[in-house]
């Protein structure tokens, strides 16, 4: 069994995943393609961004259809909790 | 306080002076000169080497002068230099160079100075003197040539010639990274090639000192070998003999190539030029002047050139073994005056006929003439050499031997957008590509196009090769070690296989405890009743019941999520396998595929394979599966596929007594088993399914599931009626050639009785309920505001048609209700005005579903009544 | 490979970059290489009163290293050819 991560990354292809990035950022969509960088694609995607306005925690929410994330941003990748 | 007589005080010499004090040292006074240096006999050659009385500046145009600037920088600057390409000073050099290797050679020779030992001098300038200008006329070829006259003649003819020659195109250097191609035709139409004449060009007079210094191949400054650069040709030409004479020996200097003649380094060539200086008012004893001094410096710098011959020819070989097809260089090498204005590149035409430009022809003019300029602004800044390097890197990048391996996505992408598998080779499309993209401008003459591809095609092969060697020198032993200053770089170990630093032992037995993940107290349930004795049939549909069947439960029941797609994974790759198999066509080996569809593995308690139905992409590559496996393999999977029906998550999901509200992604999810799987199944069913096996499927679900619960589902209720209808179907096709057996015949009254038996008295339960129904439609968002009911009626109208008489009665008993409802709702819509086309579509589509069945049993419904189909 | 075969299909079409610093730029890909550098055809920058020094920029070039996002649209792409791609790219890498 040589399960690299990335291996068991493979596993949730076409399925709802839950990708946490470097600035308080988080996106939730559906895995369509990925490389050994990290380098991501998810269709149907809600991106959160989480930010402190004036001392109180500001949360944006912004859908794409399709997006392409860069590999170097990203620090974690695992299926949502909800979904 | 001081000692040495040092004077803290900071006050100048002078001052101090004027201010009386004695003892006090005036800078002026006492400075020797020792910062004005004399000549210094051992460094000879430093004007020649950094330049004299030429402001550098900081800020260098590397274009032909056309660049903004600072004002306040170059002023000290020689005059602001003719646009000149360096191309064509390459061009002129490599020319040159090539035209006079033997005087190289001589050169080499490591003769004595002349004037130093003696009287021969006269007799060597001689000898040199007629060798270099023969072979300034056979350009391309070095040849030796005889007598003066010869030359003489030869350089008139040249000088008529180049008046009418002409000049190249000024934008072709620039514009084409792949030079081969357009370099072409350039020389084959003139025999000079290279030797274009700019007879308009304005040469600004050259700085007497440069001739004081000339002759030394590492000239000075950038801004006068810039308009140095073409004209030396040119002026060489127009010049006297003498000049030639002077020039060649120069030509010599600089290190000469081996043919076939390469183009050497841009520095060495750049320093050449200088020497071209000659002013068309020079007089002959200057160049007499020149020239001795010349031979006088000859010698000792024999062993510069010598050096710089070793560091040239080491570059040649790099270059040869860097392109084994040595670059066509004379082709190459088209000097591109930028400034050359149109009337030349008319040249010829024109000649004689001026018809005056008119206005639009002007404006064109100026257009051209500005996208020309933009472009030569930076032209020459590498040579041809450079550019081909540059090209032939990134292709070697791009351009890959096996496309499908590496540029899978894009190549499949592009098949399916045509719709058609491309004709062509990846790589002449590439080619193609490259070269549309780049432009060939080759004057506009369409056999250029060709010979333009051609290039390119043997370039991007060139490319291929050296791809296709690049990876197999590394794959080569698998400890490439590589010697770092520390030790050994293991190759072994790298970033996708970083040694492991932990090692964690990993139990087997806790991987079942670990797929199953949910916890909730319908598991609790589930898991009590697995140790449970049942009936197999009823503990099924025991399952199926229940409030609701859990999907996670049925999953860890069949291994656990993670289980499940990994086999999903594992097929995935079978496949692509399997296809890049069939695609280099070799026999495919579906061992493995078959293998993971874990179809036949009855070590769970559900079945894997109806696991994998469970997920989409699961679904979704299914009928590409289906290429591989045999007629057995597939009849074993429907039967196992019917058999856990129960379990199917479609099922589950498309029923109303299980999912009374499904969401929209459910509902997505039942279209797509509708699209996908549900057409596998008839579509082998159709085509190689016997009868007897049709039975089997449908024993399968009679046996083990729930029948009436499958008849709640509408995926469950389509299966079942294909099925049903298929085996009726068999029954009357005649064409088959032979009947049914009897066999065949009771097997299949027998199945249907007891398919009859399993619903009888809960047919009512296939209609969902009116919420639901009424939340389909909301979820759907369509236009339709009923609930598309014509599966239920083609069901008991396939039921029906199977069946005896005393069936039918059955049938219509149960279902009267609803027919009638079914009725009043048709006739409901005929009230309000029947000019409204959605709702008289929807009245008709009530009747026809509902004539579905009733046809069956001669029946006919039609404006509120049912009456005896005729 | 995988994603710069990926970007080459994408070529022509109109799609919008995010960079790290947060400027978003609509724009038609005209080029990308192995690096994911792209080369943008006739900008047009979404947030130009926080970034007013692009307003003149028609065509520029962008590190690929500097990219958050580049949002597409699902019309541009075949997801079952690119998780299939997907595979293919850890099938081969893994030999």
């Amino acid at each position: 069994m040589s399960d690299t991560p990335l291996d068991l990354l493979k596993l949730n292809l076409d399925e709802r995943v839950y990708v946490k990035l470097r600035d308080a950022r988080e996106l939730v969509g559906t895995l369509q393609a990925f490389d050994s960088h990290c380098n991501i694609v998810l269709s149907d995607s809600k991106e959160t961004i989480y930010e402190l306005v004036e001392g109180d925690l500001k949360t944006t929410e912004r859908f794409s259809e399709m997006i392409f994330v860069r590999g170097g941003l990203v620090a974690l990748v695992t299926t949502p909790e909800d979904e | 306080m001081s000692f040495f007589g040092f004077d803290a005080t900071g006050r100048k010499p002078r001052e101090r002076k004027q201010q009386g004090e004695e003892d006090s040292l005036d800078f002026e006074e006492t400075y020797q000169g020792l910062g004005d240096y004399e000549p210094e006999e051992d460094d000879l050659l430093n004007d020649e080497t950094f330049g004299t009385g030429a402001d550098l500046g900081t800020d260098f145009d590397f274009g032909y002068g056309k660049g903004e600037l600072g004002a306040g920088s170059g002023s000290g600057r020689a005059p602001a230099p003719a646009p000149v390409s360096y191309a064509s000073i390459a061009n002129a050099k490599m020319n040159r160079q090539a035209d006079c290797k033997p005087g190289f050679e001589q050169s080499l020779d490591m003769q004595p100075m002349e004037s130093l030992w003696g009287n021969s001098s006269g007799n060597q300038q001689q000898q040199v003197q007629p060798q270099a200008p023969t072979q300034f006329q056979a350009p391309p070829q070095v040849q030796q040539q005889g007598a003066p006259n010869v030359e003489g003649l030869a350089i008139q003819s040249l000088d008529r010639q180049q008046q009418m020659a002409m000049p190249p195109q000024p934008g072709f250097y620039g514009m084409q990274p792949p030079q081969n191609p357009g370099y072409g035709f350039i020389p084959q139409g003139f025999p000079q090639g290279q030797y274009q004449q700019f007879p308009g060009q304005n040469i600004p007079p050259v700085i007497p000192n440069q001739f004081g210094n000339a002759g030394f191949p590492n000239q000075p400054v950038n801004p006068q070998e810039q308009f140095q650069q073409v004209p030396p040709i040119m002026y060489n030409q127009t010049q006297g003999n003498i000049a030639h004479h002077m020039q060649h020996p120069q030509m010599a200097m600089p290190p000469m190539q081996n043919q076939p003649p390469v183009q050497p380094q841009q520095p060495h060539q750049q320093q050449l030029p200088p020497q071209y200086l000659p002013q068309q008012h020079q007089q002959d004893q200057q160049h007499q002047q020149q020239h001795q001094q010349q031979q006088v410096f000859q010698q000792p710098h024999s062993v510069d050139t010598a050096a710089r011959t070793q560091a040239v020819r080491s570059t040649q070989d790099y270059e040869h073994s860097n392109s084994p097809t040595p670059v066509p260089t004379e082709s190459e090498q088209v000097p591109t005056p930028p400034h050359t204005p149109r009337e030349y590149r008319r040249g010829p035409r024109r000649f004689g006929t001026q018809d005056p430009l008119t206005d639009e022809e002007l404006r064109r003019l100026q257009i051209r003439q500005s996208k020309v300029d933009k472009i030569l602004r930076h032209s020459g800044v590498m040579t041809p050499r450079d550019k081909d390097f540059i090209t032939r890197y990134q292709l070697s990048q791009i351009v890959t031997d096996d496309p499908y391996n590496e540029d899978f996505y894009f190549q499949v992408y592009k098949i399916i957008q045509r719709g058609v598998t491309p004709s062509e080779s990846n790589k002449d499309s590439i080619a193609k590509a490259y070269l549309e993209h780049s432009g060939h401008r080759l004057g506009g003459r369409y056999k250029r196009t060709d010979v333009a591809l051609q290039r390119m095609q043997s370039q991007v092969e060139k490319a291929v090769t050296v791809a296709k060697e690049r990876p197999q020198k590394s794959k080569g032993g698998l400890d490439n070690a590589k010697e770092g200053v520390l030790g050994k770089i293991s190759a072994t170990r790298n970033s996708k296989a970083p040694r492991k630093q932990l090692q964690i032992p990993t139990h087997k037995e806790d991987s079942p405890a670990l797929s199953s993940q949910s916890s909730s107290a319908l598991d609790e349930v589930s898991e009590s009743l697995q140790g449970v004795d049942i009936n197999a049939k009823r503990r099924r549909s025991s399952y199926a019941l229940s409030s609701s069947v859990d999907h996670r439960t049925v999953l860890s029941r069949s291994g656990g999520r993670k289980f499940i797609l990994s086999l999903i994974e594992t097929v995935y790759e079978e496949v692509l396998e399997l296809e890049a198999q069939l695609r280099s066509g070799q026999q495919p080996d579906s061992s493995k595929l078959w293998e993971a569809l874990h179809v036949e593995d009855h070590g769970f308690d559900v079945s894997p394979f109806i696991s994998i139905l469970s997920f989409d992409k699961g679904i979704k590559i299914m009928p590409r599966i289906m290429n591989f496996l045999s007629r057995e393999e597939k009849i074993k999977l429907f039967n196992c596929f019917f058999k856990e029906l129960s379990h199917l998550n479609v099922i589950v999901i498309s029923s109303y007594k299980t999912t009374p509200l499904p969401t929209k992604d459910q509902l997505k999810k039942m279209e797509l088993f509708q699209s996908v799987f549900l057409k596998i199944i008839v579509s082998f069913l159709s085509s190689s399914a016997e009868f007897l096996e049709v039975m089997s499927l449908l024993i399968n679900v009679i046996q083990n599931n729930n029948v009436s619960f499958i008849t709640t589902s509408r995926i469950g209720l389509n299966l079942i009626t294909v099925l049903i209808s298929r085996a009726a179907l068999m029954k009357q096709d005649v064409s088959r050639g032979k009947l049914l057996s009897s066999v065949e015949v009771s097997t299949w009254s027998e199945v249907y009785d007891r398919l009859f038996t399993s619903l009888e008295t809960k047919l009512t339960a296939i209609f969902p309920t009116p919420e639901y129904m009424q939340h389909a439609i909301s979820v759907y968002e369509q236009d339709s505001t009923q609930y598309d009911q014509s599966y239920i009626w083609q069901f008991l109208a396939s039921l029906a048609l199977s069946g005896k008489l005393n069936h039918q009665r059955i049938l219509i008993d149960e279902v009267r209700d609803e027919i009638f409802e079914v009725i009043s709702k048709a006739e409901e819509l005929n009230a309000p005005s029947q000019q409204d086309p959605k709702l008289a579509y929807q009245r008709n589509k009530f009747y026809q579903d509902l004539n579905l069945f009733l046809n069956v049993m001669g029946l006919v419904a039609r404006d509120g009544e049912i009456t005896e189909l005729k | 490979m995988l994603l710069f075969s990926f970007f080459k299909t994408l070529v022509d079409h109109e799609v919008k970059v995010e960079l790290k610093n947060g400027i978003e730029l609509t724009g038609t890909l005209k080029s990308v290489d192995q690096f994911l550098n792209l080369k943008l055809d006739n900008i047009s920058s979404n947030n130009n009163e926080k970034y007013p020094h692009l307003s003149s920029v028609r065509n520029m070039f962008i590190r690929g290293s500097t990219v958050r996002y580049v949002h597409l649209k699902k019309s541009m792409v075949d997801t079952n050819l690119l998780q299939d791609a997907t595979r293919r790219e850890l099938m081969s890498e893994r030999k």
